[in-house]
């Protein structure tokens, strides 16, 4: 199993086990954070219609369904015989410890429009990073507003914002730079 | 040639599909550098040459067509009567987008695709491009503050603004994909990507529909995408995921995962936490390409190595086990033997190899309901002539009819093995 399908299945398993459903949109933001934490995983995420999307990691959900590890109706997938991947302590330790910073970025809130905010929030923040382009309060919210047009009020992107300012500064959740 | 007269273009190249591909002064330079030089030895197909044998073309000239591909459908679409989005900054745009496409696979590995899976941890080829693009001195000379967001418009987090010349590079509109479908055919010597490119270049509009960019056709070049589609699927089978390129594909994957589990490959990228890149060792790179492989694999074969012998063409992965397929029985067999392969004394990826891919003909099929139940907004819109938009999916009976989902499944054998594994599958 290589490293992005292990951490892929720890994640559907801390999922589970905190009855938390299995929606494509939880995972796929779920997944898409712990990579911006630094959780070594190959899948590419796009900017799509509620935020990043990886067509990679939608592929490799339905190889597992493929392969009867995990079963699909709908956009919801549950676990059949999804194996544990055998990682040692440190590594573990590390993965959950970035499973709760998940927990403080999404402010124990996984409906979808929390989901979909805050990851459009931190990947507006990359792309500015990308294009070497000033990351504040201000070109945070305007470029959020480009892609979503009026969907969320500014005061809602701004708590956003500030919370992950606030767990990139204090608790090294997240390394965001700024110009 | 408008825009082309716009951004100064002053040199040609001569391309057997489209005639000429005009160039500035700057791309020119660009493919002077030793790092763009090093593409004319990496083959577009790896070893897709064993299958067709003049199937010899490089991501060089794979990337000159992409710049003109890039190109023709920008024109045609900042051109196009459906088209309501700002085409104030069109000659900047057109000039970001051309370094874009002309850099899109400066960071391949030797052998594409089939290499990047064994010598790459958690980055892509793309990933390897934009380090280049940022960091590579010869070519941030002549970008210079454009680099930055050149490697942006290639890597997934672009900006709104930018996400346009995204998708024609790699997204619905994909240059990418238009060229080595028209240029892959072409050099194997097949017609299964064959498509009319110069209309498909000018079928699409572009507007913004609830902050979402949409492409839009007319009613009547429905057949165009219909035929590009078809084009598409006919490639994929028969070209890339030709079951004999897949044996020499799998067997490359061994090679060298072996090659770098012994320390026999200099390590030439270093990877963070994050999956950035951090350093690329550039010297090593501009050398790095299909030939420097080749040197490896001749050594190895005159040492006995099996998969070098694979690689020479001297044997071949055996396939016991292929076929296309959608219905239920098929794929229960297929599992069935797999798992007996597996719960066998054979070590798979060494004995035995499981191949499968879904193969769809219109992508959208795997990302529609992507994340909801609604429906996809990222499909291409069909303007009826009463002015009615509508999915193409939902519009086109090609697709309605021909979009059931199918997969590849297959079962190779290592030569020594295949015997065995030819037992064990005939025991269901």
């Amino acid at each position: 199993m290589d490293q992005s399908k292990s951490i892929l299945t720890y994640f559907l398993n801390y999922l589970h086990e905190k009855n938390i459903p299995l929606d494509k949109i939880t995972i796929q933001k779920g997944i898409f954070f712990l990579k911006e934490m630094g959780l070594p995983i190959k899948f590419r995420f796009e900017p799509y219609i509620y935020g990043p999307f990886s067509i990679d990691l939608a592929m490799e959900l339905d190889e597992m369904v493929f392969w009867d590890e995990l079963s699909q109706t709908g956009s919801r997938y549950s676990i059949k015989k999804v194996e544990s991947p055998d990682f040692s302590k440190p590594i573990k330790e590390k993965i959950s410890n970035k499973l709760n910073c998940l927990e403080k970025i999404l402010d124990k809130k996984f409906d979808f429009n929390n989901l979909e905010l805050a990851s459009t929030v931190l990947f507006v923040i990359r792309a500015l990073e990308a294009s070497n382009e000033k990351v504040d309060r201000v070109s945070v919210v305007k470029e959020v507003q480009d892609w979503k047009g009026n969907k969320f009020i500014k005061d809602e992107i701004i708590s956003v914002y500030n919370r992950l300012i606030e767990l990139s500064r204090k608790e090294k959740c997240l390394t965001i730079r700024f110009t | 040639m408008k825009y082309l007269n716009e951004i100064g273009v002053k040199h040609r190249f001569r391309d057997p599909l489209y005639g000429y591909i005009w160039l500035t002064d700057e791309e020119l330079k660009i493919i002077d550098t030793p790092i763009f030089q090093r593409l004319r030895r990496v083959h577009q197909l790896a070893l897709t040459k064993y299958v067709y044998p003049t199937a010899e073309h490089s991501r060089f000239v794979h990337s000159l067509g992409v710049v003109h591909c890039a190109t023709a459908i920008f024109t045609g679409l900042f051109e196009h009567q459906l088209t309501k989005i700002s085409t104030a900054d069109a000659t900047r745009m057109l000039k970001l987008l051309r370094y874009a496409a002309l850099l899109h696979d400066i960071g391949h590995l030797p052998f594409s695709h089939a290499t990047e899976k064994s010598l790459l941890d958690t980055v892509s080829h793309e990933d390897v491009s934009q380090f280049i693009i940022e960091n590579y001195k010869p070519i941030v000379n002549i970008l210079e503050e454009d680099a930055p967001i050149v490697a942006s418009i290639l890597s997934s987090k672009v900006k709104k603004k930018y996400k346009i010349l995204h998708e024609i590079i790699s997204g619905n509109l994909d240059a990418d994909r238009a060229d080595y479908l028209l240029r892959d055919s072409y050099y194997c010597g097949v017609k299964y990507g064959d498509y009319d490119f110069v209309r498909y270049a000018q079928s699409f509009g572009a507007r913004e529909i609830d902050n979402y960019l949409r492409l839009i056709i007319n009613e009547r070049d429905i057949f165009v995408v219909e035929s590009f589609l078809v084009a598409r699927y006919h490639y994929t089978l028969q070209v890339p995921y030709h079951r004999t390129r897949t044996g020499y594909d799998l067997s490359l994957e061994v090679y060298l995962k072996e090659k770098k589990q012994k320390g026999e490959l200099k390590n030439f990228i270093n990877i963070d936490d994050f999956g950035t890149v951090t350093s690329l060792d550039f010297e090593f790179f501009e050398d790095f390409d299909d030939y420097f492989v080749f040197e490896m694999i001749k050594r190895d074969y005159r040492k006995n190595n099996l998969w070098a012998k694979i690689l020479l063409r001297q044997d071949h992965l055996k396939c016991l086990f292929d076929e296309l397929a959608s219905k239920e029985e098929y794929i229960k067999n297929f599992k069935n033997n797999v798992n007996l392969l597996r719960q066998s004394e054979l070590e798979e990826n060494r004995d035995f190899f499981v191949a499968t891919r879904k193969v769809i003909l219109f992508k959208e099929s795997s990302e529609k309901n992507a994340e909801s139940g609604e429906k996809n907004k990222k499909s291409i819109l069909v303007q009826k002539i009463n002015g009615e938009l509508i999915n193409i999916s939902d519009y086109s009976e090609l697709i309605k009819t021909v979009n059931a989902e199918a997969r590849l499944l297959r079962i190779y054998a290592a030569p020594d093995k295949k015997e065995i594994v030819k037992k064990i599958i005939n025991e269901i």
